[in-house]
């Protein structure tokens, strides 16, 4: 027997090698989903990782460590904290320990304060000292060295310039009321190399005090200098940082670690976002899971469909072989094993093949779009998959053997074909077409995950369209012979019938109708996944680039920005709004249009939101010169009530200077403002009373006069100037006079006399993205506009102000919450060069770009992409089908030399087989790409775009044109190869 | 194996064609000796080849009985029929090459013929090398159908007809096509194993010599028996029903309706026509 079928094969081996091939694919189909599953989930992990937050691959540590009890002997003398034995620490996670203690430093030539010196009193610049394991690792040393001796410090570049310090100098540092003071030896100068990094763990050591201080970097130090300076509030902090391949495991691990450091008796407080990328992680793997569980199923499946044609399509043309088998008594055994040793030895070697092929394609694909993925081993699900792929075609052949065994042996020596069996057909095309009918409902109707039924949803629907267009393509080519031939239109009538009159050619035509659905599915989900991901990078990141600065008073981020672009092509400042609960990007409007990127889906014009966030232009108060001085008239004042004055310099800190005691009547208050020399805008003007058990405050103010005279103030006209909103503090009443803004109020209550120039719309107009609500009032905002969504910009922000009219409408200056600044795709690095030389520090920078980059690595984009390595396969296996219509040649031959005897001319008749086969291949392109786009409407809505579930834009309901590529390809392949089929016939039909 | 009887009572077939039946055979009468060589002759679409198909269990008769050996081919069920083929009947088709897998060698092509008779009575499974030595063919065993001359492929044929040594072979036109030469090196191996063997042989031809070399030429027309020769003498035959089928060159002057007298006259039939003299006799 072996012999036997040793011969069959040698002599049939264009159709073992294509048996091979097609068993190769179906265990490609197989392998490569859980090969693809196993490097995808470690790609989209990296990927996660990567483009994680800082603040999502750490855990930060803090507690607030007292000293001891004062020594007796001098009650004012603390001893050293009590620090941590052992510092909290988990697998996976390097701990960064530090220790940490704010004071004022003194200027060399000021008075020492002694205990009973009142800390407001002191004068100094707002300080600290910090210990930080490793920290002169993580700093350039400009000169000096790193501190390592007992009272030894090394000082910023920044703060030696403010301070005027250079080495060997000594700093004194001073800690609260009744404490000593402390004095250090500098002995090196740094500047920290990137404060952004994750080293640093996002700790704000070099944010200074807020944007009344921001240069205030700290004294790096020793462990022991900062535990023996005295103070009272000492921050000792345990930084992990995530070592690469902490997750996801050992970071859930380290999470659970610190939760118990957080109950323990140290008291640690941590704060992670670690769950949220777990989270993400979780999710990425699952829908990897869900996503490619199914997803070779279809392309198994075809892969047997198309084993089963090819085996009976063989099995039909050996059938007075399998007649001659019968005729001499075989046993059915022995003529079933050599017609399915025929079928199986093929489909077992392909196994190999094709288990080979997959793990090169996924490692090429793994290598070239897979960042981080791990080599491809194969691993026991890929051998189960690869065992049931090549069990289920080995299952096949056996089936498919068994009609011609079973056949009589009359009818298989007279090669008749096999009795169709209409009833089975057609209730198999009704089983199938019912199963999508369910399936399509179920994926449109059902909420949720459809456990991967949307991945059959196109197979069941291709299927369907395959049997019923098939069908519908015969009977209209039936009648499309007849008519034609009767017409004499030789070519078009024998094509036609050819189409019409053989079953395979039906059978191809369901094959190609399946394989254009697929690949047009594919194409389709492919092409809207790529543009739904545009469209949320341009919502995620809000311009071409964007540059994340350090933090920095909102002010000085405008004023850098706009200096940096003085016209406004290029560069554009947001922050985030922290004033209010309200998640908000602060955006600097007048730049909107030109910088941002804006989607058509969010409703309106980058102008349009613009002009409604910012209809009129500012009127900041502005004051200049060397001196203020603010006439107010007071009816029996407090005594100790002051007044005061908040300038915001052009640059530099905050200035708030006293203008003096309020006294009864009509008085000048002045104050020097060197500061102002070149122009400040006024924040506020502030009362304080001395703490009293009732308040009564009447107040007018009647004008202020600045260095070059008179300022036009405001402060007889409505509506200039309002107080504070939201204050928990009694809040005054207010009224512009005749005469100037008086201030009324007589209550229990303290109250909040902070008076604020009025520069902007009240409330601050706010843009704003899904459904109408109303904003608090608190926020002082009120909305001006709903779109479908807005440039979300960092943390999800779901409103757009100003960013001008939101620092203005504070009255105080604020640090810019994640400061960034968004840059045109041309934006010239002149631009970015003049942005931190106004004094920004550039952090990082992200882009459109990489952030599609990002999300075209995440698990879901990952599991769509798979679409395309079916497609392919797909296209092979329909090409594979074309080449066992190849066996079909001798049948053709014969035909065609029949009608040339009977004076077809070789011309039409090669020509009539070259347009069957291409009728055949159009026939199923078109209806493919209707199935397919089908397909698509039905089960669009099940497809996973984003790991994190985003819905602030919806994707494209249909593709662009980039779509109709792949159906192009395939068509052009397909035909290719059915039209080389034909024109081989030529040279043989020519010869008749 | 020693040769088969066959037995053919008033075998009737008719087929089923687009909805119209078309009587192949209307009543066969054939008794076949064992280890007899028989002729079957006749016009095309006479019925022969139904009847050898009927013979050879590949089909069964609308009605009548077609008896093989011992075993009524009509009642047999399927797998019967499969065992005789693989053990009984050895059946050559019309085309050498339609017999033999053409990838084959003549060896493992026989080797598959025996498949049945090795596990029905491996005790009589012949090498095939000397099966193939009995039709001439020996050394040819690794020779595959394509590499032989038009003469010994049909030899080929018939060694894997005879391949399970079976009592009764069935033989469709074997030397249709054939030049004399590899004609006669064909009769000659049916002789060689009719001889040798004691088998059976049923062949289906239009030569008459074939049919005059074979001893026993049957002539099947209109699917009825129509006449036999025996050593150069032709003989009408009388059916199971009673009918005897003049001879074709006699029916020009008989045309269809004519009437005659049957009288038996000395122990001879006589047919006196109402206008003619007496057309022959029935004596055998």
């Amino acid at each position: 027997m072996t012999a036997l079928v040793r011969a069959a094969l040698r002599a049939r081996w264009q159709v073992a090698l294509v048996m091979t091939l097609l068993a190769a694919v179906a265990t490609v189909a197989a392998v490569s989903s859980p090969l693809y599953r196993a490097a995808a989930v470690e790609s989209a992990t990296y990927t996660e990782i990567r483009a994680a937050l800082p603040e999502e691959r750490r855990i930060t540590a803090d507690r607030h460590v007292p000293p001891e009890k004062p020594d007796s002997a001098d009650p004012f003398l603390l001893h050293p904290p009590e620090l941590a034995e052992e510092l909290p620490a988990a697998p996976g996670f390097d701990t960064i320990g530090g220790l940490w203690l704010t004071g004022k430093i003194l200027a060399p030539d000021t008075p020492l304060p002694d205990r009973s010196t009142p800390e407001d009193q002191v004068v100094g610049m707002r300080g600290s000292v910090m210990y930080r394991d490793g920290a002169c690792g993580q700093v350039t040393v400009s000169a000096g060295r790193c501190a390592t001796g007992l009272f030894e410090i090394m000082v910023s570049a920044r703060v030696a310039d403010r301070l005027g310090l250079d080495l060997t100098r000594t700093v004194t540092f001073y800690t609260g009321k009744g404490l000593r003071i402390s004095r250090y030896t500098v002995v090196g100068v740094y500047t920290p190399d990137d404060t952004g990094a994750d080293y640093w763990s996002g700790r704000t050591y070099f944010a200074g005090f807020g944007a009344r201080d921001p240069i205030a970097d700290p004294f790096i130090t020793t462990r022991e200098t900062v535990a023996r300076t005295p103070g009272t509030d000492y921050l000792e902090s345990a930084d992990l940082v995530a070592l690469p391949g902490a997750f996801p495991e050992q970071a859930r691990a380290a999470a659970d670690i610190m939760r118990s450091y957080s109950q323990g008796v140290a008291q640690w407080s941590t704060d992670s976002r670690i769950p949220a990328l777990d989270q993400r992680l979780t999710r990425s793997r699952a829908q990897l899971t869900e996503g490619l569980a199914l997803a070779g199923l279809p392309l198994v499946l075809l892969a047997w469909f198309v084993l089963y044609f090819a085996i009976t399509f063989g099995a039909g043309l050996r059938r007075s072989e399998a007649g001659l088998h019968a005729l001499r008594g075989t046993p059915p055994g022995v003529r079933w094993a050599l017609a399915s040793a025929e079928a199986a030895l093929p489909v077992l070697a392909g196994a190999p093949i094709g288990y080979l092929a997959a793990w090169l394609i996924v490692s090429v694909m793994a290598a070239t779009t897979m960042p981080g993925a791990p080599a491809v081993t194969p691993h026991a699900d890929s051998v189960l998959y690869a065992a049931v792929a090549v069990g289920g075609a080995l299952l096949i052949g056996l089936i498919a053997q068994w009609r011609t065994v079973s056949a009589p042996v009359a009818a298989l020596l007279r090669s008749t074909p096999p009795r169709q069996r209409p009833v089975a057909i057609g209730t198999g095309e009704a089983v199938v077409g019912a199963l999508a009918a369910a399936a399509a409902y179920q994926v449109g109707t059902v909420d949720g995950p459809s456990g991967g039924l949307e991945l059959l949803v196109p197979l069941l629907i291709a299927l369907t369209a395959g049997l019923l267009g098939a069908r519908a393509a015969g009977l209209i080519a039936g009648r499309l012979a007849h008519r034609s031939l009767r017409r004499g239109r030789i070519v078009r009538g024998l094509a036609a019938a050819e189409f019409a009159r053989h079953p395979v050619q039906v059978r191809v035509v369901a094959l190609t109708v399946i394989v254009f659905s697929l690949v047009g599915f594919a194409a389709t989900a492919s092409v809207v996944a790529s543009e739904a991901r545009t469209h949320r990078a341009v919502v995620d990141v809000g311009a071409p680039r964007v540059l994340h600065v350090e933090p920095v008073g909102e002010r000085d981020l405008l004023r850098a920005t706009r200096a940096a672009d003085p016209e406004g092509r290029y560069a554009m400042a947001t922050a985030r709004l922290t004033r209010t609960e309200l998640p908000g990007l602060a955006v600097d409007s007048t730049r909107l249009a030109a910088v941002a990127s804006w989607d058509p889906g969010f409703g309106l014009s980058a102008a349009e939101v613009a002009a409604l966030i910012r209809p009129v232009p500012a009127t900041p108060l502005q004051i200049s010169g060397d001196t203020v001085t603010l006439r107010a008239s007071a009816v029996t004042p407090a005594k100790g009530a002051r007044v005061w004055l908040v300038l915001l310099p052009e640059t530099g800190p905050v200035v708030r200077v006293m203008l003096g005691e309020l006294t009864d009547g009509v008085h000048d208050y002045t104050a020097r403002t060197p500061a102002c020399a070149t122009g400040c805008t006024v924040g506020s003007i502030e009362m304080d009373t001395p703490v009293t058990t009732g308040y009564r405050v009447d107040v007018t103010l009647l004008s202020i006069t600045d260095g070059s005279g008179p300022v036009e103030a405001g402060l007889t006209a409505q509506g200039r100037w309002r107080t504070v909103q939201g204050s928990l503090l009694g809040v005054p009443g207010l009224t512009a006079t005749a005469t100037g803004l008086q201030l009324l109020y007589n209550d229990r209550t303290r109250p909040d006399l902070r008076l604020v120039p009025v520069s902007t719309a009240i409330p601050l107009p706010v843009v704003s993205r899904g459904e109408p609500k109303a904003l608090p009032s608190a926020t002082g905002m009120t909305p001006v506009a709903r779109v479908a969504t807005i440039p979300v910009g960092p943390g999800g922000n779901s409103t757009l102000v100003d960013l001008e009219y939101a620092d203005l409408a504070a009255y105080d200056a604020a640090l810019a919450a994640e400061p960034q600044v968004w840059l045109t795709a041309d934006a010239p690095a002149s631009v970015i060069d003049a942005l931190t030389a106004n004094g920004l520090t550039v952090l990082r920078e992200s882009t459109i770009a990489g952030r599609h980059q990002v999300l075209a690595g995440q698990g879901p984009a990952l599991a769509i992409r798979f679409h395309l390595l079916t497609a392919a396969g797909a296209v092979l296996l329909g090409v594979g089908a074309l080449f066992v219509l190849g066996a079909d040649r001798p049948r053709r031959v014969r035909q065609l030399r029949a009608l040339r005897v009977q004076g077809l001319r070789a011309g039409p008749a090669w020509r009539s087989q070259l347009a069957a086969q291409l009728a055949v291949i159009l026939a199923g392109a078109v209806l493919g790409v209707g199935a397919g786009a089908l397909a698509w409407w039905t089960a669009r809505g099940a497809i996973t775009y984003y790991v994190d579930g985003w819905d602030l834009l919806a994707p494209p309901a249909w593709p662009g044109v980039a779509a109709v590529l792949g159906p192009l390809a395939a068509l052009v392949l397909l035909s290719l190869v059915a039209a080389g089929s034909a024109v081989s016939l030529r040279r043989t039909v020519e010869e008749r | 194996m020693n040769g088969i009887a066959v037995v053919c009572r008033r075998v009737v077939h008719i087929y089923r064609v687009e909805g119209n039946d078309v009587v192949a055979l209307s009543g066969v009468d054939l008794d076949i000796a064992p280890g007899s060589t028989v002729a079957l002759v006749g016009p095309s679409g006479s019925g022969k080849s139904t009847l050898i198909a009927l013979l050879a269990g590949l089909m069964r008769p609308s009605a009548g009985r077609v008896q093989v050996g011992l075993v009524d081919l009509g009642k047999a069920a399927d797998t019967e029929l499969a065992r005789l083929r693989g053990t009984d009947i050895g059946v050559v088709l019309q085309g050498a090459a339609r017999n033999l897998l053409p990838h084959a060698t003549l060896v493992a092509n026989m080797w598959l013929a025996q498949r049945r008779a090795a596990k029905v009575r491996p005790a009589d499974t012949e090498p095939a090398e000397r099966i193939l030595g009995l039709v001439g063919l020996g050394g040819f065993g690794e020779a595959r159908v394509g590499e032989l001359p038009p003469g010994a492929q049909q030899r080929a044929a018939l060694a894997v007809g005879m391949a399970a040594s079976p009592g009764l072979l069935l033989v469709d036109e074997p030397t249709s096509r054939l030049d004399r030469s590899a004609r006669d090196e064909v009769l000659d191996a049916l002789e060689t194993v009719n001889r040798e063997r004691g088998t059976t042989i049923v062949v289906v031809t239009h030569d008459p010599e074939v049919g005059a070399r074979l001893g026993r030429a049957i002539t099947i027309r209109d699917g009825r028996v129509g006449a036999e020769g025996r050593d150069g003498q032709e003989f009408a035959v009388v059916a199971g029903d009673g009918t005897v089928q003049l001879p074709p060159a006699m029916l020009e002057n008989y045309p269809p309706g004519t009437l005659l007298a049957v009288e038996n006259v000395d122990g001879q039939v006589v047919m006196v026509s109402a206008t003619h003299e007496p057309v022959g006799d029935g004596t055998p």
